[in-house]
């Protein structure tokens, strides 16, 4: 466990020495900006639709930052050679992965704070009221969230040669259960035959991550998110991690590296 | 030797993009104004604009929405512009909208029982709140992407000059929205409602609908299948006015021509008795 | 309760491991024994390629051994096999008496790789400190230990800057650095000299001189002769993956009555020729 906290000391190091967090955050916080500075009807009361942009944007940046940064983890260990002084250490292969898995998670939990903190700051100074829970609850599923996205990404890392397909692949499929996730059940009891009993064992098998993505709840003020539901979607965020985590161990245990 | 290439490229992108530029102007220029949205998204922009109204419905239910996968959102949930056609200014929910909305089924399974945690699954209303403003902004930019789609121009008025009381924006929104569309009776009708109610000057407002009268029934001669309920509603409009200020021969013909569009004839023809018994008392 | 006697055990003999290798003092401290390793072959057609072929090595504490062979014999692969980056088709092998396929196994070794490597983001400083936690080296000794081999290699002055900066002779010392900073009892240095300029081939040479003064086993590949001649007790020629010849310089030279390097090329050689 400590082998794997140096290693996420490195990640975390490298991280805020790219330029990409900064890039995004920029980004979001201009695009936010003239958003908010544009005049609608003279009223400046409104601020639901620039929560929405704000989120959409934290959103979109976190899940490029989480699938960039954790698709290059191995390969670039492997393509700068940097993976064979440190396997030549006593580090265990499942100690690596672990320790890429939380360096990323921890990093892009801090690229999170720093945004919804943005995200605060903009949505209190309009309104004038700090529901903080809210705001924690919608942070705290959002970090479990990319959990799931780091840890099938690096995955992924293991099992596709190539870093930049790695992470097309993993964005398609990560957007695709957030879009569909939920409805293949109603779309699979349309289809008769295999390919619905398919799309329903597609269905149970996923993780649901759209569970995770409670924007519209923040949006528009709704009341706090049960914490027993919280609780046990953390839970099962984790758990995937879990599985996905061994699954990229047991690829990654028996690889040969040689270049 | 590469820079020199790459300066030959660049002069030669340039000439080319000096070229296309006025060409491009000119085929855009039926659009009045392009602003940098509308340039950037091209044709698909209608498609957000329907998206975007979409989402302002959205947001009049406090973020409650039916993807495409739900059953449809019947009439009576999907009210947001239906409330302005039908002139209704009572926005109260009926009492079992407390409730799932219909669009959500009953779920299949624990994974959607579950899932129903993280999104807005109860009705509100945004009106209910004097939050009607919060719509706004998608409105507007559904009008940006799509100048000739008349409903978000006369929604946002509705609300503008309604709750919010802000008649001079729901004016100048207004008639930016005739610029686009000179010929919509849709919003010579709001604006005819601005002048009745909100400035008081019922002249004027009898022009407005008067006009917009006319236009309908020049869409309606043209075999362009306006809607008769809308056009029931400038008359209804200009009935009220007349019967404010009391012209008893305009307030009856009026009432006739509301009787030919009308679903509800026996309504109005008694109401046509009533002017019709006015006019005969001698002392008017 | 069952799980966790179990654990409770690994953990006694995970313990029980890290004080072997820390403690005894095995007298043999690398031996490999049948090594066979396969790799699936780059070219078309051809089935697999055995990169080394029944190698059989044992060295002891306090030796300098030299693993000679031409390029492609074999070396590198056989030292993947020792860090666990390869695994052999068959024999075995272990450093310390501990199966190199345990990672605790590496707990003493120092290791520098054949070509240069570095983390874009750190500077030598960093790595060697993360390296040294890895080590579960304590704070205060591991900044010791970062200001002596740093010392040692000749970087003190460029220690703070990233590694990416570092000409091809700096980016060997620091990759020297960081197989010091457990202060290893073996060292397992992959071509350390190829690829420099004299004076860094020089330095390297020390290096390895001084390390065997101060009584530590070096195992390292080179086919580079005169240089071998020098530092080395023992050589092991490799040709094609199998060990061809095996034993003290001098003794080999009064063998064969002639240089190292004619008994390489004859070797070499002799092979091409059959
Ligand atoms: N990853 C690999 N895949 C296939 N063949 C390899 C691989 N690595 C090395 N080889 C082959 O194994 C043989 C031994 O290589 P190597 O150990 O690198 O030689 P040396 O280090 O002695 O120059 C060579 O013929 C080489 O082509
Ligand atoms: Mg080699």
């Amino acid at each position: 466990m400590r082998n794997a906290f140096a290693l996420s000391g490195v990640v975390i190091k490298e991280m805020y020495r790219r330029k990409d967090f900064y890039v995004l955050f920029v980004l979001t916080v201009l695009i936010t900006l003239v958003m908010g500075s544009i005049n609608i009807f003279g009223d400046n009361q409104i601020v639901r639709y620039l929560k929405e942009i704000c989120l959409l944007l934290i959103w979109i940046s976190a899940l490029i930052i989480a699938v960039t940064t954790t698709a290059r983890q191995i390969p670039a260990e492997r393509e700068s050679r940097t993976i064979f002084p440190l396997l030549a250490k006593p580090v265990s292969r499942a100690e690596l992965v672990a320790g890429k898995f939380l360096g990323c998670w921890l990093a892009s939990g801090a690229c999170l704070l720093v945004f919804y903190l943005f995200f605060g700051v903009l949505s209190g100074t309009r309104e004038h009221s700090w529901p903080v829970l809210n705001y924690f609850q919608a942070l705290w599923l959002h970090w479990i969230f990319l959990a799931v996205v780091i840890a099938a990404v690096l995955l992924g890392s293991v099992v596709f040669a190539a870093p930049s397909s790695n992470a097309t692949i993993c964005l398609v499929v990560i957007i695709g259960i957030l879009f569909l996730g939920g409805h293949l059940n109603r779309v699979a009891t349309n289809i008769p035959g295999a390919p619905g009993t398919i799309l329903s064992v597609i269905y149970f098998t996923i993780p649901h991550l759209e569970w995770y993505d409670v924007r519209d709840l923040i949006t528009h003020d709704r009341p706090l998110i049960n914490w027993v539901a919280c609780g046990l979607a953390t839970l099962y965020g984790l758990g995937y991690s879990t599985i996905l985590l061994i699954l990229g161990w047991a690829v990654f245990r028996r690889k040969t590296l040689t270049l | 030797m590469i820079r020199l290439v790459i300066v030959l490229l660049l002069s030669g992108c340039f000439t080319v993009a000096t070229r296309l530029v006025p060409y491009f102007e000119q085929r855009n220029n039926q659009d009045s104004a392009p602003s940098v949205i509308t340039a950037l998204l091209g044709d698909s922009r209608r498609m957000f604009a329907t998206h975007f109204f979409e989402k302002a419905d959205a947001y009049f239910h406090g973020g409650l929405a039916p993807s495409i996968f739900d059953a449809p959102m019947k009439e009576e949930e999907s009210h947001m512009t239906e409330e302005v056609h039908a002139g209704t200014t009572n926005a109260v929910a009926p009492a079992q909208e407390e409730e799932i909305p219909a669009f959500l089924q009953h779920p299949q399974d624990w994974i959607e029982k579950f899932g129903r945690n993280f999104f807005p699954v109860t009705h509100e209303h945004l009106s209910d709140i004097g939050k009607e403003e919060e719509i706004l902004p998608w409105l507007k930019l559904a009008t940006e992407l799509d100048p000739q789609r008349v409903a978000p121009y006369v929604t946002a008025a509705y609300w503008l000059r309604n709750s919010m009381k802000k008649p001079d924006e729901a004016e100048a929104f207004l008639r930016q929205g005739l610029r686009n569309n000179p010929d919509s009776f849709e919003i010579l009708l709001e604006l005819g409602r601005i002048y009745r109610d909100n400035r008081k000057e019922p002249l004027v407002a009898e022009n407005i609908l008067q006009l917009a009268l006319q236009k309908w029934h020049k869409r309606d001669a043209a075999g362009g299948k306006p809607e008769e309920l809308v056009c029931e509603e400038i008359l209804g409009e200009l009935v009220r006015l007349e019967k404010q200020q009391g012209d008893l021969k305009q307030w009856l013909y009026y009432l006739e021509e509301m009787k030919k569009v009308s679903p509800s004839k026996d309504e109005i023809g008694k109401q046509i008795q009533e002017v019709k018994a006015k006019i005969g008392t001698p002392n008017n | 309760m069952k799980a966790k006697v179990k654990a409770g055990a690994l953990r006694s003999s995970l313990a029980q491991t890290r004080r072997r290798i820390y403690f005894t003092n095995v007298n043999t401290v690398l031996e490999i024994t049948d090594l066979s390793v396969e790799y699936p072959s780059r070219e078309k057609g051809v089935g697999k390629k055995l990169a080394v072929n029944g190698l059989n090595l044992k060295i002891q504490a306090g030796e300098v051994f030299g693993f000679l062979g031409p390029n492609g014999a074999g070396k590198t692969t056989t030292m993947n096999v020792l860090l666990g980056f390869v695994n052999a088709k068959s024999g075995s092998a272990s450093i310390f008496g501990v199966d190199v396929r345990q990672p605790i196994a590496r707990q003493r070794i120092g290791y520098l790789p054949e070509l240069t490597y570095y983390y874009k983001f750190l500077n030598t400083e960093e790595l060697l400190r993360f390296y040294g936690t890895i080590f579960r080296i304590p704070g205060p000794e591991l900044e010791r230990r970062i200001d002596s081999v740093l010392k040692l290699v000749g970087l003190e002055h460029a220690r703070k800057r990233l590694i990416k900066t570092y000409s091809k002779g700096m980016q060997q010392r620091a990759g020297l650095a960081q197989a010091l900073i457990n202060n290893p009892d073996l060292l397992i240095l992959d071509e350390p000299t190829s690829g420099l300029d004299p004076v860094g081939r020089m330095k390297v040479r020390e290096i390895i001189e001084r390390l065997k003064g101060e009584g530590k086993t070096v195992f390292f590949s080179s086919h580079e002769l005169g240089e071998v001649e020098t530092v080395c007790d023992r050589v092991g020629i490799l040709n094609q993956g199998q060990l061809k010849v095996e034993g003290r310089v001098e003794d080999l030279v009064k063998q064969y009555q002639c240089h190292l390097e004619q008994i390489f090329l004859k070797i070499i050689g002799y092979e091409a020729a059959s």
